[in-house]
């Protein structure tokens, strides 16, 4: 006996409301509510307003999410502040500014990776993401309150790296605090990029983990954030200068030591936040593609 | 099967078919919710509910078929808040508060209830200031439960809804959505539960192995799933078998045996002794509801009257 069997026969008279409104392409209860004053030309402009609501609720509750993780802010506020404590021997104050510079850079682009790729991973694999997609929420709300989320911590952690610039034995200014934090901020876009890249590649959560753990790590080490870059040996300097992280220390040097940002750093970082970028976007439309 | 969708319905599946790679999990369903309709849809695992589940929600495309929601496309269904869904097995995040996601829902849906009432339905009210990371795997299912809840939908899709329930607490969780969705409302529940179909579902769908095999009130599906099951080695097969008299059903089974589904065991088992002598390793007892889906997928739905044959 195959396939299908009844042809699902005449609706049970049941409840149904016998005047049901005509064939007009419903959209939303026509009785209560007033959001379902929704009629065919309009609805598409609704829609796009309705659809803003969703996704600030839930970036504010991302944010929150991320302020409450416990492991993401000790790794890129406390880390780099214990490093700076570590390394802060020396006394030359040029030194000092500069040490700052890449320990704030340190923590900020750690904000980026930490708020977004393993989170993401373990979300999509739990099925969170999953069920959201089952929501008005757009899908890409979803990646980008994420990326929000990145950017937030690499605020909180390059502002509170930078105070102690500011209100410790580093004696920066204000507006360099400021600029620090602005200019880190921006630069996270990268790291978080590339947080987004992590959090839709990768099959369980520990391996997302491990490899956010192991970029962080090698992109810090081999872009001159902890060991100045010109201490390196020269093809090992080669290798620092295409890196990303390398540009982003530099832009935070040239703030705190009162030089002039580069616009070449900025844009290789942009060039670099663009190319992770466009591969997270594809790795995801790949990831959430309807089969 | 190329019919137009019904825009009336809140869901109009037809013909859909669904496949993993090569297996072929939906066989060309046609599933319908109307509304004021509550739909049960009945099945034992991997009878492909939650695949028919996906499909209506847009997370799947159909290899064939067409899935229209509210009138629309899944997908657009759910971008304008049309439906609102349970899915199952579906994690919560970590380093937040129930209350939080709860609410987070609500702000998602263009006309939500109140997201205390929602988990108070979902027998989970003392769980608003809960963090989402110290629940156990019954309570989760709970929040999950409320966070389609809050959506208050036209159409509510709940995939096993009330697996964490205990028995008593399912009753009073019935009880309560029975009274939220009237009027227009759709909803269709996935469950392996018979009971819980009969007493909620205007409708009872039945799923087996990809196919629909029972499209009925609760009553009729129910009186097809119950009887006794009547197990015996014999050199007849099931075809000979289903003439006894108090015989609905039979099927051989991979073990060389043949298995009854009886009205009348005991008028079943006189007449098998004494035309088939050879009879042996005989076992009788109450058909449950998994055998009844085996029968079912066996012979196929056929209209209540013609199937019964005693």
């Amino acid at each position: 006996m195959p396939t299908v069997t009844r042809p699902a026969g005449p609706v049970p008279a049941g409840r149904r409301t016998g005047s049901t409104a005509p064939a007009v392409p419903t959209t939303t209860a026509p009785t209560e509510t007033p959001m379902s004053t929704t009629t065919a030309v309009p609805a598409r402009a609704a829609r796009r307003r309705r659809a803003s609501g969703p996704t600030l609720a839930y970036v504010r509750l991302e944010l929150l999410r991320t302020v409450r993780n416990p492991r993401a802010v000790l790794l890129t506020v406390m880390v780099p502040i214990l490093m700076l404590l570590v390394f802060s021997g020396g006394t030359d104050a040029h030194d000092k500014k500069q040490l700052l510079a890449s320990m704030a850079a340190y923590g900020a682009i750690g904000g980026g990776l930490f708020a977004t790729g393993p989170r993401l991973t373990a979300e999509r694999v739990s099925g969170w993401l999953r069920q959201l997609r089952a929501t008005p929420l757009s899908p890409t709300a979803a990646i980008l309150g994420k990326g929000a989320a990145g950017l937030l911590l690499a605020l909180i952690s390059s502002f509170v790296v930078g105070a102690v610039g500011r209100f410790g034995g580093t004696g920066i200014t204000t507006g360099e605090w400021l600029e620090l934090c602005v200019a880190l901020t921006l630069c996270a876009t990268v790291t978080t990029a590339l947080g987004l890249l992590v959090g839709a590649s990768f099959r369980s959560p520990e391996t997302a983990q491990g490899a956010t753990m192991l970029s962080y790590l090698g992109l810090s080490a081999l872009g001159g954030l902890w060991v100045p870059p010109d201490q390196f040996p020269s093809w090992l300097q080669d290798v620092a200068h295409v890196l990303p992280t390398y540009h982003v220390g530099e832009v935070a040097r040239a703030i705190t030591t009162g030089g002039t940002v580069g616009a070449g750093h900025c844009a290789i970082i942009a060039a670099w936040a663009a190319v992770l970028g466009v591969a997270a976007t594809v790795a995801w439309r790949r990831g959430t593609t309807v089969r | 099967m190329t019919d137009s969708p019904d825009p009336a319905m809140l869901l109009d599946l037809r013909g859909v078919t669904q496949r993993y790679g090569t297996t072929t999990v939906l066989h060309g369903i046609d599933l319908r919710v109307a509304p004021g309709e509550a739909v049960a849809l009945l099945g034992p695992n991997g009878a492909g509910k939650s695949t028919a589940v996906s499909v209506l929600l847009g997370l799947a495309r159909p290899a064939s078929g067409t899935a229209r929601v509210c009138g629309r496309t899944p997908a657009d269904a759910v971008a304008a808040g049309c439906v609102g869904a349970m899915l199952q097995d579906a994690g919560l995040p970590d380093n937040t508060r129930v209350g939080q996601l709860v609410s987070l829902f609500a702000a998602l849906y263009p006309a939500p209830m109140d997201p205390r009432r929602a988990l108070e339905l979902a027998d989970a009210a003392d769980l608003w200031d809960r963090s989402s990371n110290a629940l156990s795997g019954g309570q989760a299912q709970r929040v999950r439960l409320a966070l389609a809840l809050v959506a208050d939908p036209q159409l509510l899709v709940l995939d096993e809804p009330t697996a964490a329930m205990d028995p008593q607490v399912r009753r009073t969780f019935w009880d309560a959505l029975r009274g939220q969705i009237g009027g227009d409302r759709g909803l269709l529940f996935a469950t392996h539960h018979l009971d819980e179909a009969q007493a909620v579902a205007d409708r009872v769908v039945v799923l087996a192995g990809g196919r629909i095999v029972a499209d009925g009130t609760p009553a009729e599906v129910a009186a097809r799933a119950g009887g006794t099951l009547l197990r015996v080695r014999t050199e007849a097969v099931a075809a000979e078998l289903l003439a006894l008299p108090g015989v609905r059903a039979a099927v051989d089974e991979p073990d060389g045996r043949a298995a009854l589904t009886c009205d009348d065991s005991d008028r079943a088992l006189r007449a098998l002794l004494q035309a088939f002598p050879d009879a042996r390793e005989i076992e009788v007892r109450p058909a449950g509801l998994e055998d009844a889906f085996l029968t079912m997928a066996a012979e196929g739905w056929a209209p209540a009257g013609d199937a019964a044959r005693s």
